[in-house]
């Protein structure tokens, strides 16, 4: 067993690549005490060439030793990379179990590619890992606590599924379409126009697949369809469906696409929404970050004029600063002497937004009075 | 000088101081190349071209033959010749890639020769090889350690 030690320092010393390639191909037959051995001589090489042998081989790496592995994060992806780019077949599987065990979001555009990998099975499992990264940056603050690295994961996801929606018709993976979907807003024209491809497949596995994907992850996707009178008629029935707060939250979160005259205009299509009715009652049951944009809602969903007034002379006394400000910028936008009269109000009172009511209602008086000198209400002498 | 001197000779006898002026020309005039001399030369050119040749195949030879890391393995483990040929030829049958690695554990070494007897059956090359894996892991081919 000495000449055995022997063998195993040269190769430990060895500087050539084939070195760990050679301990690489024992470590893919070797079990037990010798797998350990020889993962551990690849460890103390510390090298591409030794992560490249070592992630092929992950099953084999035995437990103890993997904190070592995942020590060195530059190497292990660029291995990994490597792997899932020329590696053989079982070694790709590794990788992939790698990845699957430690995410790692920056590899995303490597499982597009492995979505039209020769075997099946590589596929079906690169097409679940990649529907699992796109959950994966999609939940809040869960890739990272960083908000550039955040952006960078979210980057790398929406460029794998940017590419998994070009190569559909060759790998026809749904989970793909359906995670394609979830980043509507970051894949943007892409989207709509790999969607509207005659040719192309994706968009009618998509309309049929639509109402069992049906999530509050499709929130942005739905918004931008009902923009879009192709797709209108296709999404308008799961909006009307939704009814429960975190679809009103996955909408408000939404909120700067509301930015675009289309997506506001297909707004109104939707007549007194359930999710919204039942939801907004208590604002402050609401994430601090999105409660503030429910008055921008009413103003675009399809309300009638009293039912908007309603809303917003409820949230125009909230003790939220955010509601508050809104529901009284908002009333400001409405037109008719209701709002106005409830903007009196607010000018009268003690509150954060009296001075903007104020200036307000003294301008609104003004032009009316230019126009039809009764038309304004009276305002409170000390009020204005 | 030998011509000048043979050509006077050839005149019949000399008198002494007919001697002395062929002898003391033929040590003034150049010597001309003899006969057999260019011979000489393209011989010693022959073979040095040979020999140039010769060092410039060997040359080749020796570049075209990198270094064996299944040969140096061998070595380091104390295999005779006989058995690295026996590995080698597992090697070729089995078409590995990276040889070496049968030497590095037992499973890789009998993962080779079923692989190897799949494609050309020998008991006796497997006896060898039974015998080679007790002697570099203690454990017979698909034998645990």
């Amino acid at each position: 067993m000495k000449k055995l030690d022997a063998l195993y320092q040269w190769l430990a010393k060895a500087a050539a690549p084939e070195a760990d390639q050679i301990l690489g191909a024992a470590l893919a037959l070797a079990d037990g005490a010798y797998a350990a051995r020889l993962a551990s001589v690849l460890l103390d090489r510390r090298g591409e060439a030794a992560w490249i042998a070592l992630v092929a081989n992950f099953p084999r790496v035995p437990v103890e030793l993997r904190p070592r592995l995942l020590a060195e994060p530059e190497l292990l992806r660029a291995a990994a990379a490597a792997v899932l780019a020329t590696g053989s077949p079982n070694g790709r599987r590794a990788a992939l179990t790698l990845l699957e065990l430690h995410p790692s979001p920056q590899l995303a555009e490597h499982l597009a590619d492995l979505l039209r990998d020769p075997d099946e099975s590589l596929r079906t499992a690169a097409a679940a890992l990649l529907r699992r990264y796109a959950l994966h940056v999609l939940e809040p603050g869960k890739p990272a606590g960083d908000p550039d690295t955040a952006r960078l994961f979210r980057g790398h996801v929406t460029r794998a599924l940017a590419e998994a929606l070009r190569t559909f018709d060759a790998h026809g993976r749904p989970e793909v379409l359906e995670a394609a979907l979830w980043f509507a807003r970051e894949l943007g024209e892409t989207l709509w126009t790999a969607l509207a491809e005659p040719r192309s497949q994706r968009g009618r596995c998509a309309a049929q697949h639509l109402r069992t994907w049906n999530s509050p992850r499709l929130a942005a996707f739905l918004l931008l369809g009902l923009a879009r009178p192709e797709w209108r008629t296709t999404v308008r029935p799961l909006l009307e469906g939704w009814s429960g707060r975190t679809e009103l939250v996955a909408l408000l979160r939404n909120t700067e696409l509301l930015e675009d005259p289309q997506v506001r205009r297909g707004l109104r299509h939707l007549r007194t929404p359930a999710w919204f009715s039942a939801n907004v009652g208590a604002p402050a049951l609401l994430p601090p970050d999105v409660r503030g944009a429910l008055p921008l809602w009413v103003r675009n969903l399809g309300f009638t004029d009293a039912e908007r007034l309603h809303y917003l002379t409820q949230w125009q006394t909230s003790a939220l600063p955010d509601v508050h400000r809104a529901a009284v910028y908002a009333l400001a936008s409405l037109p008719g002497a209701g709002a106005l009269r409830v903007l009196v109000d607010v000018a009268g009172r003690r509150c954060p937004m009296s001075r903007f009511a104020r200036w307000f209602v003294a301008g609104a008086r003004t032009l009316a009075q230019a126009r039809r000198p009764t038309a304004a209400p009276p305002v409170a002498e000390e009020a204005v | 000088m030998i011509p000048l001197l043979a050509q006077a000779a050839g005149r019949g006898s000399l008198s002494r101081e007919e001697t002395l002026s062929a002898l003391r020309r033929g040590l003034e005039e150049p010597n001309p190349m003899p006969p057999v001399m260019p011979l000489v030369i393209i011989g010693i050119l022959g073979v040095a071209a040979i020999l140039l040749l010769f060092h410039a195949l060997r040359s080749r030879r020796t570049a075209a033959q990198p270094f064996s890391y299944l040969r140096h393995a061998a070595q380091l483990a104390g295999l005779s010749l006989a058995e690295l040929q026996d590995l080698q030829v597992v090697a070729e049958r089995a078409r590995l890639p990276h040889p070496t690695a049968m030497l590095l554990c037992p499973t890789a070494l009998a993962h080779a020769v079923g692989l190897a007897a799949a494609a050309e059956p020998d008991a006796a090359r497997d006896e060898r090889l039974q015998r080679i894996s007790r002697k570099l892991f203690g454990v017979g081919l698909g034998e645990r350690g």
